[in-house]
């Protein structure tokens, strides 16, 4: 800051001083020069008119007479006398007359010689010769003689002159006849003239040097008032904002007053920070509030993927069929979404659609497509009319024009017919029990929410066992790889055919793997959405069941039960034994709690798949709601004395069986418990 | 269920058959109710027990808590199922199993 302040200062007086003193030299000069001049000039008219009055006491017909008279005859002496008055009265040195020899005019010859007594000089004795001067005098004498100028007049105020400076004025003495017979020479020092010179040369340096002063003084203060200080405080205000961030508590144009371009830096300077404050504030104001989107939006991705169904295997206790189906959203919620669920017990509904558009608008819309699609599903409607309800329930408040195309289609488990409708979605794709997956080029609707009054058409198809039915979003045949390539439905069936004799899950993933090979760095672009299913057809042992009230006394006859079912099947002693004991702690369960202090109707129902050998017992009870499941496990490591009495029955279960589920379905407890035998 | 008791002298030996579950267990709990009184040395031969369940256990826990007072109780020829179940249960290091 310092080194600024000299630095400006320095430059801005050192540049004002220089061009004083050179203004100040060309006014000297110029005003040296007129003053000369002025001065020479008022010297020569006197030293002129001093000569004209001396050569008026010189009578130029007479002047050989007085080079003849030695200087001392009367008429000489008397005009010697009254030359020498006027010498000493006019203010002239030296006033002399001489006749140059006229050859080259090298030597003069003095007639007349009078001098200042008050001076030091000596005069020349008369008829004295010595040479001429110089030049300068001896071409004026030539001049004088010619007639070429009546007078003339030296200045020698140059160099070493042995007399001092001096001016001369010479006029020719001219006889009757018009000829120059001798010259006559006024001679006055320059002494004033230079005193007079010198006294103005040092008032023009005195007032110089004292502008000087008043400018570097001057300029100085008004530097530092009007652009250092303001300049400084603009200087430690773009410092300190910077490190606080804040605008000042005093603005710099409060303490910075001036009008000029500083001013308006400060101005600038304050907007600025008073902008940049504000945008500081919106940044900090945004940053939270994207964080909170954020926090919402995962939740919302949680909450989407909760909200279809995501249990896998879903229906445990169905072995007439198995699906799988996955969603991944492109961003964190999508529009895309499966769904699948049991109508009643023959009944399964699944659908498969998607939102136009992606992102939390698609995700909103979805939400309420799934919950009215599902509503009118299970008001036990058939696809076509699940599809025209739909679409009037959507139409009837879609302002934003958003649509989404759904396929439907409701398996009726224990025939395998499928009743399917398409409202503007992908085609379905089928492998029949003994072929491959082929796309199946179905009826198209209109997309729900296109327009109101649309009809859907639903067709229908027989699944047999083995049959497996694959539906999907367009994220699938249109996922797009680096090269700008769609994944299209050829190599997705080429991918589904990859192990067409897999389980739904296995399929999935089979065609996930495919697409993802054929994607590989590329950003997904779209919902990625697939299901599933495979139909197994009606079991080969039907299930059997048995009703008995809830009562510890009916336990030994549902034993009964299950052991004679459990021999038909052949299974072992210990898994016997294993499956009685937990319909024992089951059923001693639902007989002490499910409808105490009531009592109502328990059914146990058998199944058993004999691929896996999988015995599947289901326990149905109408009582108030309750999952034995929930209970937290006893704590089997305490010591006799510390044992509760109890608690361990369905702990025993979990521990004995493979599986074990329990969900409150149709109004009725259904606890599922599995073991392979 | 059948329950087979040989007492000689303070010791007890209960000989069981067939299942102790939900509906037998309350037979056990009233037979060593009258038993358990003077017995110092309790024996449960389980060599014909088929299986045993929850309610059961609570009969083998409340003697064993007993004769923790009066004496000593052992358990022996368990079959593999219920010896499994003593295992899962912690019972194995509550009852003295041979």
């Amino acid at each position: 800051m310092k080194r600024l302040r000299q630095h400006v200062t320095f430059k801005s007086i050192a540049g004002i001083v220089l061009l004083l003193v050179l203004f100040s030299t060309i006014v000297s000069i110029i005003g040296y020069r007129t003053f000369t001049n002025a001065l020479l000039d008022q010297y020569a008219e006197g030293a002129f008119l001093t000569a004209q009055t001396a050569a008026e006491l010189v009578d130029a017909d007479r002047l050989d007479e007085y080079a003849q008279s030695g200087g001392t005859t009367p008429a000489y002496m008397d005009v010697w006398n009254r030359m020498d008055h006027l010498c000493n009265t006019s203010g002239s040195t030296f006033i002399y007359v001489i006749v140059p020899d006229r050859s080259d005019y090298g030597h003069i010859t003095f007639l007349f010689s009078t001098i200042d007594h008050d001076s030091s000089y000596t005069k020349y004795d008369f008829g004295f010769v010595r040479e001429t001067t110089n030049d300068e005098y001896r071409e004026k004498y030539r001049a004088l003689y010619d007639l070429a100028a009546d007078r003339e007049l030296v200045i020698r105020d140059k160099g070493n002159i042995e007399t001092g400076s001096h001016i001369t004025a010479m006029i020719g003495l001219k006889g009757s006849d018009g000829q120059v017979k001798g010259i006559l020479c006024v001679q006055r020092q320059m002494d004033v003239l230079a005193a007079e010179r010198n006294t103005f040369l040092n008032k023009v340096a005195l007032a110089l040097v004292g502008l000087l002063l008043l400018v570097i003084a001057g300029q100085g203060v008004y530097l530092h008032r009007v652009l250092l200080r303001p300049l400084n405080l603009v200087t430690e205000e773009a410092a300190r904002f910077p490190r606080e961030n804040r605008a000042a508590a005093q603005k710099l144009r409060e303490v910075i007053r001036n009008k000029d371009e500083i001013g308006q830096l400060a101005d600038s300077i304050d907007r600025m920070e008073e902008q940049i404050e504000t945008y500081i504030t919106d940044i900090t104001r945004i940053t939270a509030e994207r964080e909170r989107i954020s926090t919402e939006l995962s939740l919302a991705t949680r909450i989407q993927a909760a909200f279809v169904p995501h249990i896998f295997p879903p229906f445990p206790n169905r072995p007439e069929f198995d699906l799988y189906a996955s969603m991944d959203p492109a961003k964190e919620v999508g529009g895309d979404f499966y769904d699948f669920f049991l109508i009643d017990e023959d009944h399964l509904c699944l659908v498969m659609a998607d939102v136009s558009g992606k992102g939390v608008p698609a995700a909103l819309f979805m939400m309420v497509s799934k919950i009215i699609l599902q509503s009118c599903a299970m008001l036990g409607q058939s696809p076509a009319e699940i599809l025209t309800k739909t679409n009037e329930a959507i139409c009837s408040n879609n302002q934003e024009g958003m649509f989404v195309t759904v396929w439907l289609g409701i398996l009726e488990i224990s025939t395998g017919k499928l009743t399917a409708a398409n409202a503007g979605h992908e085609y379905p794709v089928l492998k029949a029990a003994d072929g491959s997956f082929a796309l199946y080029k179905d009826r198209h609707g209109l997309v729900i929410g296109g327009m109101s009054g649309v009809r859907y058409r639903a067709y229908e198809l027989q699944l047999t066992p083995g049959a497996k039915l694959f539906v999907y979003t367009d994220g699938v045949p249109e996922a797009t790889n680096a090269q700008n390539e769609l994944f299209g439905t050829d190599r997705m069936i080429a991918a589904l055919n990859e192990d067409a004799s897999a389980g739904p899950e296995d399929i999935l993933k089979n065609v996930r793997r495919s697409v993802d090979d054929f994607v590989q760095e590329a950003e997904q672009f779209d919902d990625l959405t697939m299901l599933c299913l495979e139909y197994k057809g009606p079991q080969a042992q039907p299930a059997r069941e048995l009703t008995v009230e809830a009562a510890v006394e009916n336990i030994p006859a549902v034993t009964e039960f299950l052991e004679a079912e459990l021999d038909a099947v052949g299974c072992p002693m210990k898994a016997k034994m294993q499956l009685t004991m937990a319909v024992d702690e089951i059923m001693a369960n639902i007989a002490q709690y499910a409808y105490a202090p009531g009592t109502g109707p328990v059914t146990l129902r058998f199944a058993f798949e004999e691929a896996t050998r999988t015995a599947t017992l289901t326990f149905l009870d109408k009582g108030m709601p309750y999952d034995p499941l929930q209970r937290e496990d006893p704590d089997v490591s305490l010591s006799a004395e510390d044992r509760p009495i109890g608690g361990l029955g369905i702990y025993l279960v979990k521990k004995t069986m493979d599986h074990v589920a329990y969900e409150y379905k149709y109004s009725q407890n259904v606890l599922t418990i599995q073991k392979t035998v | 269920m059948t329950i087979e008791q040989k007492k000689n002298g303070s010791a007890l030996l209960i000989a069981l058959e067939g299942r102790l579950d939900t509906m037998t267990a309350p037979q056990l709990e009233a037979a060593l109710k009258e038993a358990l009184p003077g017995v110092e040395a309790l024996t449960f031969d389980l060599s014909k027990l088929d299986y045993i369940s929850s309610a059961g256990l609570r009969v083998l826990l409340s003697a064993q808590k007993t004769m923790n007072q009066q004496g000593t109780m052992k358990v022996k020829n368990a079959n593999e199922m219920i010896l499994e179940i003593f295992e899962v249960t912690g019972f194995c290091d509550i009852l003295t199993i041979e």
